[in-house]
Protein backbone atom coordinates (compact mmCIF):
# COMPACT_ATOMS: atom_id res chain seq x y z
CA UNK A 1 0.00 0.00 0.00
CA UNK A 2 2.84 2.20 1.07
CA UNK A 3 4.39 1.91 -2.61
CA UNK A 4 1.03 2.27 -4.36
CA UNK A 5 0.54 5.65 -2.52
CA UNK A 6 4.41 6.67 -3.54
CA UNK A 7 3.19 5.66 -6.95
CA UNK A 8 0.32 8.15 -7.49
CA UNK A 9 1.51 10.72 -5.61
CA UNK A 10 4.57 10.58 -8.07
CA UNK A 11 2.50 10.51 -11.14
CA UNK A 12 0.28 12.98 -9.88
CA UNK A 13 2.97 15.25 -8.86
CA UNK A 14 4.15 14.50 -12.74
CA UNK A 15 0.69 15.56 -14.40
CA UNK A 16 0.57 18.82 -11.98
CA UNK A 17 3.98 19.78 -13.02
CA UNK A 18 3.51 19.04 -16.71
CA UNK A 19 0.07 21.45 -16.89
CA UNK A 20 0.57 24.18 -18.63
CA UNK A 21 -0.40 28.29 -17.23
CA UNK A 22 -3.49 29.71 -18.76
CA UNK A 23 -3.20 31.03 -22.18
CA UNK A 24 -6.51 33.03 -23.16
CA UNK A 25 -9.66 33.34 -22.49
CA UNK A 26 -12.57 31.25 -23.13
CA UNK A 27 -14.78 32.17 -26.17
CA UNK A 28 -18.12 30.40 -24.87
CA UNK A 29 -17.71 31.77 -21.27
CA UNK A 30 -17.16 35.43 -22.94
CA UNK A 31 -19.99 35.18 -25.34
CA UNK A 32 -17.29 35.96 -28.29
CA UNK A 33 -19.13 32.98 -30.05
CA UNK A 34 -22.46 35.23 -30.26
CA UNK A 35 -22.18 38.33 -32.33
CA UNK A 36 -21.96 41.83 -29.92
CA UNK A 37 -22.53 45.52 -30.66
CA UNK A 38 -20.54 47.92 -29.43
CA UNK A 39 -22.11 51.53 -28.65
CA UNK A 40 -19.51 54.20 -28.12
CA UNK A 41 -21.78 57.25 -27.09
CA UNK A 42 -20.05 60.79 -26.40
CA UNK A 43 -22.37 63.22 -24.89
CA UNK A 44 -20.66 66.55 -24.23
CA UNK A 45 -23.76 67.94 -22.50
CA UNK A 46 -24.32 67.25 -18.90
CA UNK A 47 -25.24 64.73 -17.81
CA UNK A 48 -21.77 63.80 -19.57
CA UNK A 49 -21.94 60.25 -20.52
CA UNK A 50 -18.30 58.80 -22.54
CA UNK A 51 -19.27 55.15 -22.72
CA UNK A 52 -18.92 51.86 -24.39
CA UNK A 53 -22.11 49.98 -23.45
CA UNK A 54 -22.41 46.23 -25.14
CA UNK A 55 -25.33 44.65 -26.73
CA UNK A 56 -26.41 41.40 -28.10
CA UNK A 57 -27.82 40.71 -31.72
CA UNK A 58 -31.20 40.97 -30.56
CA UNK A 59 -30.35 44.27 -28.91
CA UNK A 60 -30.40 43.24 -25.78
CA UNK A 61 -28.15 44.94 -23.35
CA UNK A 62 -25.05 43.13 -21.77
CA UNK A 63 -22.92 45.59 -19.85
CA UNK A 64 -20.96 48.69 -19.47
CA UNK A 65 -17.60 47.80 -21.03
CA UNK A 66 -15.72 50.96 -20.43
CA UNK A 67 -16.45 54.80 -18.80
CA UNK A 68 -14.18 57.55 -19.17
CA UNK A 69 -16.91 60.20 -18.00
CA UNK A 70 -15.27 60.60 -14.66
CA UNK A 71 -11.72 61.09 -16.33
CA UNK A 72 -13.62 63.65 -18.93
CA UNK A 73 -12.57 62.09 -22.05
CA UNK A 74 -15.07 61.25 -25.20
CA UNK A 75 -14.73 58.44 -26.63
CA UNK A 76 -15.17 59.63 -30.26
CA UNK A 77 -14.58 56.15 -32.26
CA UNK A 78 -14.14 52.07 -31.67
CA UNK A 79 -12.53 50.23 -34.26
CA UNK A 80 -11.93 46.35 -33.90
CA UNK A 81 -8.46 45.11 -33.07
CA UNK A 82 -8.56 41.70 -32.65
CA UNK A 83 -11.60 39.25 -31.36
CA UNK A 84 -10.91 40.18 -27.81
CA UNK A 85 -9.40 43.66 -28.17
CA UNK A 86 -10.62 46.74 -29.78
CA UNK A 87 -8.83 50.13 -30.28
CA UNK A 88 -11.05 53.61 -29.28
CA UNK A 89 -10.24 56.85 -29.41
CA UNK A 90 -10.02 59.93 -27.31
CA UNK A 91 -10.38 63.33 -26.69
CA UNK A 92 -9.55 65.72 -24.44
CA UNK A 93 -6.37 62.98 -23.08
CA UNK A 94 -5.47 62.94 -26.96
CA UNK A 95 -4.52 58.86 -27.28
CA UNK A 96 -5.88 55.66 -28.21
CA UNK A 97 -6.95 52.95 -25.77
CA UNK A 98 -6.79 49.49 -26.02
CA UNK A 99 -9.94 48.26 -24.61
CA UNK A 100 -10.27 44.44 -23.94
CA UNK A 101 -13.69 42.84 -24.07
CA UNK A 102 -13.51 42.69 -20.37
CA UNK A 103 -13.29 46.24 -19.85
CA UNK A 104 -9.19 46.57 -19.27
CA UNK A 105 -7.64 48.90 -20.75
CA UNK A 106 -4.52 49.92 -21.71
CA UNK A 107 -2.56 53.16 -23.70
CA UNK A 108 -2.00 51.66 -27.48
CA UNK A 109 -0.57 55.67 -28.98
CA UNK A 110 -0.05 58.82 -27.65
CA UNK A 111 2.03 61.23 -28.93
CA UNK A 112 3.01 64.96 -28.72
CA UNK A 113 2.15 65.89 -31.76
CA UNK A 114 -1.44 63.99 -31.39
CA UNK A 115 -3.03 67.02 -29.78
CA UNK A 116 -6.15 68.39 -31.86
CA UNK A 117 -9.41 67.56 -31.21
CA UNK A 118 -9.95 63.61 -32.14
CA UNK A 119 -12.60 62.17 -33.91
CA UNK A 120 -13.44 58.27 -35.28
CA UNK A 121 -10.95 56.03 -35.72
CA UNK A 122 -10.59 53.14 -38.02
CA UNK A 123 -7.79 49.92 -38.62
CA UNK A 124 -6.74 49.04 -41.88
CA UNK A 125 -6.29 45.43 -43.04
CA UNK A 126 -2.90 45.91 -42.83
CA UNK A 127 -2.47 46.76 -39.39
CA UNK A 128 -2.17 50.59 -39.30
CA UNK A 129 -5.01 53.11 -37.55
CA UNK A 130 -6.22 55.90 -38.95
CA UNK A 131 -7.52 58.65 -36.75
CA UNK A 132 -9.06 62.47 -37.67
CA UNK A 133 -7.49 65.12 -35.26
CA UNK A 134 -8.88 68.34 -36.21
CA UNK A 135 -9.21 68.96 -40.01
CA UNK A 136 -6.49 66.45 -41.10
CA UNK A 137 -5.82 62.55 -40.32
CA UNK A 138 -2.80 60.85 -38.40
CA UNK A 139 -1.84 57.58 -38.80
CA UNK A 140 -0.71 54.97 -36.11
CA UNK A 141 0.97 51.69 -37.15
CA UNK A 142 0.49 48.23 -35.41
CA UNK A 143 2.44 48.87 -32.75
CA UNK A 144 1.31 52.55 -31.65
CA UNK A 145 3.32 54.88 -33.24
CA UNK A 146 2.56 57.86 -34.96
CA UNK A 147 3.58 58.01 -38.53
CA UNK A 148 6.53 61.32 -38.74
CA UNK A 149 8.41 63.03 -36.31
CA UNK A 150 7.05 66.41 -36.84
CA UNK A 151 3.76 67.90 -36.29
CA UNK A 152 2.92 67.36 -40.16
CA UNK A 153 0.28 64.87 -39.83
CA UNK A 154 -0.20 61.72 -42.35
CA UNK A 155 -3.17 63.67 -44.77
CA UNK A 156 -2.98 67.18 -44.11
CA UNK A 157 -6.15 69.35 -44.26
CA UNK A 158 -5.47 70.40 -47.78
CA UNK A 159 -3.92 67.26 -50.33
CA UNK A 160 -4.07 68.00 -53.77
CA UNK A 161 -8.25 68.06 -54.11
CA UNK A 162 -9.19 66.98 -51.30
CA UNK A 163 -9.84 69.65 -48.33
CA UNK A 164 -10.92 67.95 -44.80
CA UNK A 165 -13.44 70.65 -43.44
CA UNK A 166 -14.51 68.97 -40.22
CA UNK A 167 -14.14 65.61 -40.77
CA UNK A 168 -16.12 62.87 -38.76
CA UNK A 169 -15.53 59.40 -40.10
CA UNK A 170 -13.63 57.08 -41.71
CA UNK A 171 -14.09 53.84 -43.71
CA UNK A 172 -12.20 51.89 -46.28
CA UNK A 173 -13.40 50.61 -49.99
CA UNK A 174 -12.10 47.09 -51.00
CA UNK A 175 -8.83 48.71 -52.98
CA UNK A 176 -7.78 50.05 -49.50
CA UNK A 177 -8.46 53.72 -50.14
CA UNK A 178 -9.46 55.71 -46.92
CA UNK A 179 -12.97 57.40 -47.20
CA UNK A 180 -13.68 60.37 -45.08
CA UNK A 181 -17.17 62.31 -44.45
CA UNK A 182 -16.81 65.86 -44.44
CA UNK A 183 -19.32 68.19 -42.26
CA UNK A 184 -17.76 71.37 -42.85
CA UNK A 185 -17.62 71.08 -46.94
CA UNK A 186 -20.39 68.10 -47.59
CA UNK A 187 -17.48 66.18 -49.06
CA UNK A 188 -16.53 62.41 -49.18
CA UNK A 189 -12.82 62.57 -49.56
CA UNK A 190 -11.32 59.52 -50.91
CA UNK A 191 -7.03 59.05 -49.76
CA UNK A 192 -4.81 56.51 -51.08
CA UNK A 193 -3.24 55.16 -48.10
CA UNK A 194 -0.90 52.13 -48.94
CA UNK A 195 2.20 53.94 -49.57
CA UNK A 196 4.92 54.22 -47.10
CA UNK A 197 4.48 58.08 -47.33
CA UNK A 198 2.22 60.67 -46.50
CA UNK A 199 -1.31 59.83 -48.36
CA UNK A 200 -2.67 61.27 -51.39
CA UNK A 201 -5.91 62.66 -52.77
CA UNK A 202 -7.67 60.39 -55.15
CA UNK A 203 -11.03 62.24 -55.39
CA UNK A 204 -13.58 63.50 -53.69
CA UNK A 205 -17.72 63.20 -54.34
CA UNK A 206 -20.12 66.69 -53.52
CA UNK A 207 -23.13 65.14 -55.18
CA UNK A 208 -24.80 64.38 -51.89
CA UNK A 209 -25.40 68.55 -51.34
CA UNK A 210 -25.31 70.40 -48.46
CA UNK A 211 -26.16 67.65 -46.06
CA UNK A 212 -23.72 67.34 -43.21
CA UNK A 213 -22.53 63.70 -43.80
CA UNK A 214 -20.99 62.03 -41.07
CA UNK A 215 -21.85 58.46 -40.80
CA UNK A 216 -20.43 55.88 -43.39
CA UNK A 217 -20.58 52.76 -43.45
CA UNK A 218 -19.00 50.07 -46.17
CA UNK A 219 -21.37 47.35 -46.37
CA UNK A 220 -20.89 43.85 -47.21
CA UNK A 221 -22.90 44.34 -50.69
CA UNK A 222 -20.20 46.36 -52.01
CA UNK A 223 -22.31 50.08 -51.57
CA UNK A 224 -21.22 52.77 -49.02
CA UNK A 225 -24.19 54.02 -46.90
CA UNK A 226 -24.26 57.37 -45.31
CA UNK A 227 -25.88 59.28 -42.77
CA UNK A 228 -26.49 62.95 -43.62
CA UNK A 229 -26.91 64.82 -40.35
CA UNK A 230 -28.74 67.88 -41.43
CA UNK A 231 -31.32 68.20 -38.61
CA UNK A 232 -34.01 69.37 -41.42
CA UNK A 233 -33.20 66.72 -43.58
CA UNK A 234 -31.98 63.67 -42.11
CA UNK A 235 -31.15 60.95 -44.77
CA UNK A 236 -29.80 57.80 -45.24
CA UNK A 237 -28.37 57.41 -48.98
CA UNK A 238 -26.43 54.79 -50.71
CA UNK A 239 -23.06 55.29 -52.62
CA UNK A 240 -21.92 52.68 -55.15
CA UNK A 241 -18.39 51.07 -54.62
CA UNK A 242 -16.79 54.10 -56.27
CA UNK A 243 -18.50 56.70 -54.35
CA UNK A 244 -19.00 58.63 -57.89
CA UNK A 245 -21.93 59.99 -58.82
CA UNK A 246 -24.93 61.74 -56.59
CA UNK A 247 -26.30 58.51 -53.95
CA UNK A 248 -29.56 57.41 -53.98
CA UNK A 249 -31.74 58.11 -50.89
CA UNK A 250 -32.94 55.49 -49.33
CA UNK A 251 -34.17 56.89 -46.14
CA UNK A 252 -35.74 59.93 -46.88
CA UNK A 253 -36.93 62.97 -44.13
CA UNK A 254 -38.62 61.36 -40.92
CA UNK A 255 -37.58 63.32 -38.02
CA UNK A 256 -39.82 60.65 -35.48
CA UNK A 257 -38.04 57.49 -36.45
CA UNK A 258 -34.24 58.79 -37.73
CA UNK A 259 -32.83 62.43 -36.98
CA UNK A 260 -29.18 63.57 -37.04
CA UNK A 261 -27.93 59.97 -37.74
CA UNK A 262 -24.44 60.32 -36.74
CA UNK A 263 -23.41 56.24 -36.86
CA UNK A 264 -23.61 53.16 -38.93
CA UNK A 265 -23.04 49.66 -38.63
CA UNK A 266 -23.91 46.35 -40.24
CA UNK A 267 -25.28 43.48 -38.79
CA UNK A 268 -24.61 40.19 -39.95
CA UNK A 269 -28.16 39.44 -41.81
CA UNK A 270 -27.00 42.92 -44.23
CA UNK A 271 -29.34 45.14 -42.39
CA UNK A 272 -28.10 48.23 -40.95
CA UNK A 273 -28.02 50.11 -37.56
CA UNK A 274 -28.67 53.74 -37.67
CA UNK A 275 -27.59 56.20 -34.40
CA UNK A 276 -30.15 58.78 -34.22
CA UNK A 277 -29.05 61.09 -32.32
CA UNK A 278 -32.28 63.47 -32.41
CA UNK A 279 -34.49 60.56 -30.67
CA UNK A 280 -30.98 59.12 -28.33
CA UNK A 281 -31.91 55.57 -30.45
CA UNK A 282 -30.71 53.04 -33.20
CA UNK A 283 -33.06 52.12 -35.43
CA UNK A 284 -32.91 48.93 -37.76
CA UNK A 285 -33.26 49.30 -41.49
CA UNK A 286 -33.16 47.24 -44.43
CA UNK A 287 -30.39 48.30 -47.36
CA UNK A 288 -33.86 49.46 -48.86
CA UNK A 289 -34.47 51.64 -46.11
CA UNK A 290 -37.26 50.25 -44.14
CA UNK A 291 -37.37 50.27 -41.17
CA UNK A 292 -37.44 47.15 -39.26
CA UNK A 293 -36.88 47.98 -35.56
CA UNK A 294 -37.56 51.42 -34.29
CA UNK A 295 -35.98 51.82 -31.67
CA UNK A 296 -33.81 49.07 -31.72
CA UNK A 297 -32.31 49.80 -28.80
CA UNK A 298 -32.84 52.66 -26.86
CA UNK A 299 -31.11 53.17 -23.41
CA UNK A 300 -29.03 54.97 -21.14
CA UNK A 301 -26.60 55.24 -23.20
CA UNK A 302 -27.69 55.88 -26.62
CA UNK A 303 -27.57 59.62 -26.27
CA UNK A 304 -25.02 61.28 -28.28
CA UNK A 305 -23.55 58.03 -30.00
CA UNK A 306 -20.97 59.02 -32.21
CA UNK A 307 -19.90 55.22 -33.51
CA UNK A 308 -21.13 51.65 -33.35
CA UNK A 309 -18.94 48.41 -33.93
CA UNK A 310 -20.50 45.10 -34.91
CA UNK A 311 -18.57 42.10 -33.86
CA UNK A 312 -19.75 39.06 -35.62
CA UNK A 313 -19.04 35.84 -32.91
CA UNK A 314 -16.18 33.90 -33.82
CA UNK B 1 15.83 9.18 -13.24
CA UNK B 2 12.01 9.95 -12.51
CA UNK B 3 11.38 7.29 -14.86
CA UNK B 4 13.25 4.88 -13.30
CA UNK B 5 11.84 5.47 -9.83
CA UNK B 6 8.34 4.69 -11.41
CA UNK B 7 9.25 1.54 -12.73
CA UNK B 8 11.07 0.56 -9.70
CA UNK B 9 7.93 1.29 -7.76
CA UNK B 10 5.19 -0.22 -10.03
CA UNK B 11 7.26 -3.38 -9.97
CA UNK B 12 6.83 -3.07 -6.06
CA UNK B 13 3.15 -2.69 -6.19
CA UNK B 14 2.95 -5.39 -9.65
CA UNK B 15 3.66 -8.06 -7.12
CA UNK B 16 0.82 -7.60 -4.42
CA UNK B 17 -2.19 -8.45 -6.30
CA UNK B 18 -4.40 -10.82 -5.39
CA UNK B 19 -7.54 -12.25 -6.89
CA UNK B 20 -10.60 -10.41 -7.08
CA UNK B 21 -13.86 -11.65 -6.11
CA UNK B 22 -16.27 -11.44 -9.28
CA UNK B 23 -19.22 -9.74 -7.96
CA UNK B 24 -20.36 -6.16 -9.15
CA UNK B 25 -17.80 -3.12 -8.16
CA UNK B 26 -19.02 0.14 -6.47
CA UNK B 27 -16.50 2.85 -7.11
CA UNK B 28 -16.49 6.24 -6.04
CA UNK B 29 -13.24 8.39 -6.92
CA UNK B 30 -11.83 12.05 -6.65
CA UNK B 31 -8.75 13.68 -8.14
CA UNK B 32 -7.65 16.60 -10.29
CA UNK B 33 -8.03 17.44 -13.24
CA UNK B 34 -6.76 20.07 -16.05
CA UNK B 35 -8.53 20.97 -19.09
CA UNK B 36 -7.81 22.45 -22.26
CA UNK B 37 -10.41 23.82 -25.00
CA UNK B 38 -9.78 25.65 -28.20
CA UNK B 39 -10.51 28.62 -29.54
CA UNK B 40 -11.32 29.62 -32.97
CA UNK B 41 -8.57 31.68 -33.14
CA UNK B 42 -5.65 28.56 -31.98
CA UNK B 43 -5.75 30.08 -28.42
CA UNK B 44 -6.49 27.87 -25.68
CA UNK B 45 -8.57 28.34 -22.55
CA UNK B 46 -7.26 26.55 -19.50
CA UNK B 47 -8.92 25.03 -16.29
CA UNK B 48 -8.33 23.05 -13.22
CA UNK B 49 -9.86 22.09 -10.28
CA UNK B 50 -11.65 18.79 -8.77
CA UNK B 51 -13.16 15.75 -10.51
CA UNK B 52 -15.69 13.39 -8.83
CA UNK B 53 -16.43 10.20 -10.37
CA UNK B 54 -18.67 7.45 -9.59
CA UNK B 55 -18.26 4.08 -11.29
CA UNK B 56 -20.32 0.95 -11.74
CA UNK B 57 -17.95 -1.86 -12.36
CA UNK B 58 -19.26 -5.36 -13.80
CA UNK B 59 -17.07 -7.76 -14.24
CA UNK B 60 -16.82 -9.91 -17.14
CA UNK B 61 -13.71 -12.42 -16.98
CA UNK B 62 -11.20 -13.23 -13.67
CA UNK B 63 -8.64 -15.41 -14.06
CA UNK B 64 -5.29 -15.59 -12.40
CA UNK B 65 -4.38 -11.95 -11.46
CA UNK B 66 -6.25 -10.77 -14.43
CA UNK B 67 -9.65 -9.22 -15.58
CA UNK B 68 -12.39 -7.37 -18.03
CA UNK B 69 -14.58 -5.05 -16.49
CA UNK B 70 -17.17 -3.37 -18.02
CA UNK B 71 -17.83 0.19 -16.55
CA UNK B 72 -20.75 2.68 -16.26
CA UNK B 73 -19.81 5.77 -14.91
CA UNK B 74 -21.08 9.53 -14.11
CA UNK B 75 -18.25 12.06 -13.58
CA UNK B 76 -18.41 15.81 -12.46
CA UNK B 77 -15.67 18.51 -12.74
CA UNK B 78 -15.41 21.56 -11.26
CA UNK B 79 -13.20 23.82 -12.86
CA UNK B 80 -11.71 27.50 -12.74
CA UNK B 81 -10.83 29.59 -15.96
CA UNK B 82 -6.64 29.80 -15.35
CA UNK B 83 -7.16 33.47 -16.81
CA UNK B 84 -9.70 34.89 -14.46
CA UNK B 85 -9.01 38.42 -13.18
CA UNK B 86 -10.92 41.11 -11.85
CA UNK B 87 -13.11 41.53 -14.63
CA UNK B 88 -14.33 37.95 -15.82
CA UNK B 89 -14.50 34.93 -13.56
CA UNK B 90 -15.22 31.74 -15.95
CA UNK B 91 -16.07 28.95 -13.68
CA UNK B 92 -17.35 25.61 -15.43
CA UNK B 93 -19.12 22.48 -14.79
CA UNK B 94 -18.25 19.10 -16.78
CA UNK B 95 -20.15 16.61 -16.28
CA UNK B 96 -21.51 13.50 -17.99
CA UNK B 97 -22.58 9.92 -18.13
CA UNK B 98 -20.08 7.16 -19.67
CA UNK B 99 -19.42 3.41 -20.36
CA UNK B 100 -16.22 1.68 -21.69
CA UNK B 101 -14.13 -1.41 -20.66
CA UNK B 102 -11.05 -1.98 -18.54
CA UNK B 103 -8.53 -4.91 -18.80
CA UNK B 104 -6.46 -5.38 -15.35
CA UNK B 105 -3.26 -7.47 -14.78
CA UNK B 106 -2.06 -7.81 -11.21
CA UNK B 107 -1.77 -4.47 -10.22
CA UNK B 108 -1.79 -2.51 -13.64
CA UNK B 109 -4.83 -1.75 -15.50
CA UNK B 110 -6.08 0.20 -19.10
CA UNK B 111 -8.89 1.17 -19.55
CA UNK B 112 -11.57 3.74 -22.30
CA UNK B 113 -14.72 5.30 -22.11
CA UNK B 114 -17.18 6.59 -24.42
CA UNK B 115 -18.69 9.77 -22.28
CA UNK B 116 -21.54 12.23 -22.89
CA UNK B 117 -20.37 15.66 -21.63
CA UNK B 118 -22.39 18.49 -21.15
CA UNK B 119 -20.66 22.04 -19.99
CA UNK B 120 -21.97 24.72 -17.59
CA UNK B 121 -20.19 27.89 -17.43
CA UNK B 122 -20.92 30.58 -14.91
CA UNK B 123 -19.35 33.41 -16.04
CA UNK B 124 -19.53 37.25 -13.61
CA UNK B 125 -17.38 40.48 -14.68
CA UNK B 126 -18.29 42.25 -17.88
CA UNK B 127 -20.64 39.46 -19.42
CA UNK B 128 -22.69 37.70 -16.56
CA UNK B 129 -24.09 34.88 -18.12
CA UNK B 130 -24.51 31.21 -18.42
CA UNK B 131 -23.52 28.61 -20.93
CA UNK B 132 -24.37 25.53 -21.76
CA UNK B 133 -23.56 23.18 -24.47
CA UNK B 134 -23.10 19.35 -24.55
CA UNK B 135 -20.30 17.66 -26.52
CA UNK B 136 -18.70 13.62 -26.65
CA UNK B 137 -15.66 12.42 -25.87
CA UNK B 138 -13.05 9.18 -25.34
CA UNK B 139 -11.10 8.57 -21.97
CA UNK B 140 -8.29 6.71 -22.04
CA UNK B 141 -6.52 6.07 -19.00
CA UNK B 142 -3.84 3.58 -16.73
CA UNK B 143 -4.72 2.45 -13.47
CA UNK B 144 -2.42 1.38 -10.97
CA UNK B 145 -4.03 -0.26 -7.83
CA UNK B 146 -4.05 -2.58 -5.05
CA UNK B 147 -6.14 -5.51 -5.72
CA UNK B 148 -7.68 -7.46 -2.82
CA UNK B 149 -10.23 -10.00 -2.61
CA UNK B 150 -13.05 -7.39 -1.47
CA UNK B 151 -11.83 -4.09 -2.51
CA UNK B 152 -9.60 -2.25 -5.32
CA UNK B 153 -7.53 0.86 -4.09
CA UNK B 154 -5.83 2.67 -6.21
CA UNK B 155 -5.27 5.17 -9.20
CA UNK B 156 -6.15 6.30 -12.31
CA UNK B 157 -4.50 8.79 -14.57
CA UNK B 158 -6.67 9.43 -17.78
CA UNK B 159 -6.29 11.38 -20.99
CA UNK B 160 -10.05 12.61 -22.60
CA UNK B 161 -10.29 14.28 -26.14
CA UNK B 162 -13.22 15.35 -28.22
CA UNK B 163 -14.59 18.01 -30.14
CA UNK B 164 -16.91 20.81 -29.31
CA UNK B 165 -18.94 21.40 -32.43
CA UNK B 166 -19.85 24.03 -34.45
CA UNK B 167 -23.51 23.29 -33.90
CA UNK B 168 -23.18 23.62 -30.17
CA UNK B 169 -20.95 26.83 -29.59
CA UNK B 170 -21.97 28.85 -32.83
CA UNK B 171 -17.69 28.90 -33.41
CA UNK B 172 -16.62 29.15 -37.11
CA UNK B 173 -15.10 25.86 -37.24
CA UNK B 174 -14.84 22.38 -34.66
CA UNK B 175 -13.10 23.25 -31.61
CA UNK B 176 -10.69 20.65 -29.67
CA UNK B 177 -11.74 19.55 -26.44
CA UNK B 178 -8.99 17.53 -23.93
CA UNK B 179 -8.17 17.08 -20.38
CA UNK B 180 -6.33 15.08 -18.18
CA UNK B 181 -6.91 14.03 -14.64
CA UNK B 182 -5.56 11.90 -11.45
CA UNK B 183 -7.88 10.71 -9.45
CA UNK B 184 -7.45 7.86 -6.46
CA UNK B 185 -10.41 5.46 -6.07
CA UNK B 186 -11.79 2.88 -3.89
CA UNK B 187 -13.97 -0.19 -4.98
CA UNK B 188 -15.88 -2.09 -2.70
CA UNK B 189 -16.57 -5.31 -4.81
CA UNK B 190 -20.26 -6.42 -3.29
CA UNK B 191 -21.08 -10.47 -3.79
CA UNK B 192 -23.50 -9.65 -6.37
CA UNK B 193 -22.30 -11.09 -9.61
CA UNK B 194 -24.09 -11.07 -13.20
CA UNK B 195 -21.99 -13.38 -14.49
Amino acid sequence: MKNLLSVLILLTSLLLSCAPQGEGINYLAAGLNETRIYIVNAQTTAPTSYTVTVYDDKGNFKGLLADYTRIGAPIRGITFLDPSHFLISLENIDRIDKLSVFGTTSIFGIDAQFNGTIFDLERASDGNVYVIEGNTIEKFDANGVRYGITATPYINTTIGTCVLNIPRQLAFNSAGQLLVTNTGNDRINIYNVNGATAGTCASFNTAGGAVDPIGILAHSDGNFYVGNSLAANSQIVRYDPTVTGAPTVIFNTNATIISTPTALAELPDGTILVASDGTDAVVRIDTSGNVLNNPFIKSTYTGSIVDILVVPGQ
Amino acid sequence: MKLLILLVLFFSVHSQAQALKSGIGISPSIGYTYIEIDNPDNTKSNYDGFIMQFDLTVPLYRNAGQGLNFHLLYKNSLVDNLSNNNNLSDKAKFYGAGAGLSYYYQAIGLGTTYNMMSANHSTSGVYSQTTEYSFKTITCYIDLAKRQTDYTFGGKFGYEFGELSTEETKYSKNVDFKAYSAIIYFTYITDFALF
